[in-house]
């Protein structure tokens, strides 16, 4: 069936280069592949990086600055806060990578649905929508929260929410557009059916710009899963996470600066990062940009 | 005294596999008080030469030597703001596109006072003048236009605001880019009109771009004809289309199928060796007998939109009683201005859109009454071609997969697929090493080609073609109708054929039926037709038709 179109091309490896070097060319865009790149680095060979433990916690070197044996020093209760720093950055990628995958799958769906489907269910997904978008991510944090306890599982559900609707507003409005267009006719006048013309000729269509949106939308669901665990309704502690190492900073940051600064600096660096590569990505892709 | 003086212009552009010339040495004299006008194919320069007189080349494109002298300045020479002070009171431009052209949220009131903001005057002054200048291209209404949006204007009359737009200024020199291409025939020729009336009244130069030979004929004092990137012949227009010298422009003359005065299958293309092209007419009409069935039978079929807003609803009859049968391997040309219901009734009869009354048979199956999985098999033998050869290929699939789909939805099994599209892409006259593209990688005609293979595909016995030459070039056109003519009588195939280029239609269609808002006004055979016709608006549109550049 429609395996041909999936088949590796021959040339696929230089079809992979050719972005990746548009990208270096940008100054921004290098940085933010460098940012992000270091990041993943330190998140997966978190325990190659360092020895300590990031849990184990050790009471008489606690509040130590940064030293030799702690690099970024360590905090109220001892704990290596490098060692925490990189293995919060391993919690802070998987929820992010996590919860934007699975929002992405839903966002789509629920987008080729409403765009494509009949007029009633379209309304009923917008209303929908707009009802999941009018409540403030803290105010929707604290009641799920409530509901299901902190958790990691309660961030990512959160992250879905918050994020569902503008990527499934996004693909109904492109789907809509395509709807109507000359080659979706011809597929209908072939005889297609609905999936098949969706999947085919649909979907490949709107997915790319909705791919850079999310790498964009990547420092946002950071910044909700560290703000979550700052306010302690997210990673349950000792779990680290750059939220409750910023928390713990925060609560002694008048004598014991370095422990907000170890957990700021790594939010800022990642997001830093993701938005100059997701800017990057969108110059290079849009083709309304392209050539010109 | 010369408007307008383009000496050895030479301009390329840097792409990725390097420098591309796209003018070469080009010369010629725009000079005062005429239209000139430019003919050539699509990529043979056209725009980019426009681009640099107007100082709006792209940023990978440069001139590289030569002058462009308007009114005694050197324009190569003028910085970016000197330019600007150019565009628009002495140099303006009107384009192929009126609804581009307009900004959709501003009132035309407002669009044409903005274009005077150099004026120190009264805003009621300014608009004064706007009034003037939409009387002048007869709009009704001139005053009452001025507070409405673009929107609200029909393409002709959007096209005439853009005229009068590009007039307002009273420029020394008008370009003119295709600006009539998008019209119907009888829109074009008032367009023309009054751009002719308004340019002696102004007293301005035109440099009219165009790929259609009679309206060059029609309206240009002289003209030069381009091809690929050069300007090859230049003269008056009466000793280019009457004494071509170069090779191009009298393929060019003889491509033209309003230039073949009898009717003919074959039509001539640029590989015709010049001169040696031979008319084949038509064969004369079967004689039908009583038992023939019909293969397909439309009655009084009717086709509405509701227009509901929120206080009133308006039904708009899209299609208005037609009737009309059409027998296996018979063409039927589908003649009528925009907005006459034609598209819509060819979609009505492929089901792609519902009617609201009468009846839709083909083969005895009442097409509009049919269950999913008979609806599959009518599928297979109705295909519709779409009016815009790239925008009806799925922009991400290969060539050969666009061509595999119709096998793959109908899931037909035990051929080989791969022989079976590069049988049909060397039928179309597209070699095997067009399989692996992408649509955006096709030109306009390789691009229909494709839709013709893809539609022959499952040997449907109905082809619904929809303007299926338009925005194709005189001999890229003449290659696909060719095509097509060949293809109908090799596999006996039926053909609604719609249109709005009556001089294309003769040479396609065995009968003809001039659709006029939503009815059948008039239908017959192809020449008594164009020999005889009846009812009012064919004549209107036969005598709006223009003729060949041989005809003056």
């Amino acid at each position: 069936m429609s395996e041909a179109i999936f088949n590796p091309a021959p040339g696929r490896l230089a079809e992979l280069w050719r972005p990746i070097r548009k990208i270096l060319r940008e100054p921004l865009g290098a940085l933010g592949l460098f940012l992000v790149l270091l990041v993943i680095f330190g998140a997966v060979f978190a325990d190659l990086l360092t020895g300590w433990d990031p849990t184990k916690i050790n009471p008489r070197d606690r509040f130590q600055g940064p030293n030799p044996t702690h690099l970024m020093g360590t905090d109220q209760l001892g704990r290596d806060l490098f060692a925490r720093v990189l293995y919060g950055g391993r919690i802070a990628l998987f929820v992010a990578l996590v919860s934007t995958g699975v929002s992405l799958v839903i966002g789509i769906i629920l987008g080729l649905i409403a765009g494509y489907g009949p007029r009633w269910l379209d309304n009923l997904l917008i209303l929908l929508f707009d009802a999941m978008k009018s409540f403030p991510t803290v105010m929707l944090a604290l009641a799920l929260v409530t509901l299901m306890g902190p958790s990691l599982t309660a961030v990512m559900v959160v992250i879905v929410l918050v994020t569902v609707p503008g990527y499934a507003r996004i693909i109904r409005t492109q789907t809509i557009a395509l709807k109507t267009s000359e080659y979706v006719t011809a597929a209908q006048s072939m005889g297609a059916s609905s999936a098949r013309i969706l999947r085919l000729h649909i979907l490949p269509n709107v997915i790319g710009p909705l791919v850079i949106l999310a790498s964009m939308d990547i420092p946002v669901v950071i910044g909700i899963e560290a703000g979550m665990s700052f306010l302690g309704l997210g990673v349950r502690p000792p779990t680290p996470s750059w939220g409750s190492i910023l928390n713990d900073g925060f609560t002694n940051i008048r004598d014991t600066a370095w422990i907000a600064i170890a957990g700021g600096v790594p939010i800022i660096i990642t997001t830093l990062g993701f938005t100059f590569l997701g800017e990057t990505l969108r110059d290079v892709f849009d083709p309304r940009l392209k050539g010109r | 005294m010369t408007t307008l003086r383009i000496d050895n212009l030479n301009v390329s552009f840097d792409t990725e596999a390097g420098a591309f010339h796209a003018l070469k040495n080009v010369s010629f004299n725009v000079p005062e008080n005429t239209i000139v006008g430019i003919v050539g194919e699509s990529g043979c320069g056209k725009s980019t030469l426009i681009n640099s007189i107007l100082g709006l080349l792209a940023d990978n494109g440069r001139i590289d030597s030569g002058d462009i002298e308007f009114e005694g300045q050197d324009l190569t020479r003028l910085d970016a703001t000197a330019m600007r002070a150019l565009r628009g009171p002495r140099i303006s431009a009107v384009f192929q596109d009126p609804m581009g052209a307009l900004n959709p949220v501003l009132s035309v009131g407002e669009q044409m006072r903005n274009i005077q903001y150099r004026d120190d005057r009264s805003k009621a002054d300014k608009d004064a003048r706007s009034v003037e200048m939409l009387e002048a291209v007869k709009i009704p209404n001139a005053s009452e236009a001025l507070a409405r949006y673009p929107h609200e204007f029909s393409g002709g009359m959007k096209q005439r605001i853009a005229i009068a737009m590009a007039l307002m200024m009273r420029p020394g020199l008008l370009i003119a880019d295709e600006p009539t291409t998008a019209l119907d025939a009888t829109l074009e020729v008032v367009t023309l009109d009054l751009l002719k009336e308004l340019q002696e009244q102004i007293g301005c130069s035109v440099l009219f771009i165009s790929h259609h030979l009679g309206v060059i004929a029609e309206l240009c004092d002289e003209v030069a004809v381009m091809y690929g990137g050069e300007v090859v012949e230049r003269g008056t227009t009466q000793q280019v289309f009457h004494n071509p010298h170069h090779d191009y422009t009298r393929r060019l003359l003889e491509c033209d199928p309003a230039n073949q005065r009898e009717r003919t299958r074959r039509l001539p293309t640029m590989n015709d060796e010049p001169g040696s092209f031979q008319p084949q007419p038509a064969p004369p009409a079967p004689v039908r007998s009583a038992e023939e069935k019909p293969l397909l039978t439309v009655r009084d079929a009717e086709v509405t939109f509701t227009n509901s807003s929120l206080f009133n609803k308006r039904i708009i009859r899209g299609v208005d009683g037609v009737s009309f049968d059409l027998y296996a391997g018979e063409t039927i040309g589908l003649v009528g201005e925009s907005g006459s219901g034609k598209t819509t009734l060819a979609r009505a009869t492929a089901r792609l859109n519902a009617i609201s009354g009468g009846s839709i048979t083909f083969e005895g199956q009442k097409v509009h009454s049919l269950g999913p999985s008979d609806m599959r098999g009518l599928r297979r033998d109705i295909s519709m071609m779409f009016q815009d050869p790239i925008g009806s290929l799925s922009p991400r699939m290969k060539v050969k997969d666009l061509v595999a789909e119709p096998f793959r939805i109908h899931r037909v099994s035990g051929i080989d697929l791969d022989a079976e599209i590069s049988r049909l892409l060397t039928l179309a006259g597209l070699g095997p090493e067009f399989a692996d593209r992408f649509p955006h990688q096709l030109s306009g005609g390789q691009a229909r080609r494709v839709g013709v293979a893809r539609a022959i595909a499952l040997r449907p016995k109905l082809i619904i073609a929809d303007e299926p030459t338009a925005g194709l070039d005189v001999s890229v056109q003449g290659g696909v109708l060719n095509l097509l003519n060949d293809l109908r009588e090799e596999l006996d195939l039926a053909m609604i054929f719609i249109t709005h280029n009556l001089n294309v239609v003769r040479h396609v269609a065995d009968r003809i039926a001039v659709m006029y808002q939503g009815k059948i006004v008039e239908m017959g055979d192809a020449e008594d037709i164009f020999g005889s016709p009846a009812h009012d608006y064919t004549k209107k549109l036969l005598s709006a038709n223009l003729a060949g550049p041989g005809s003056h």
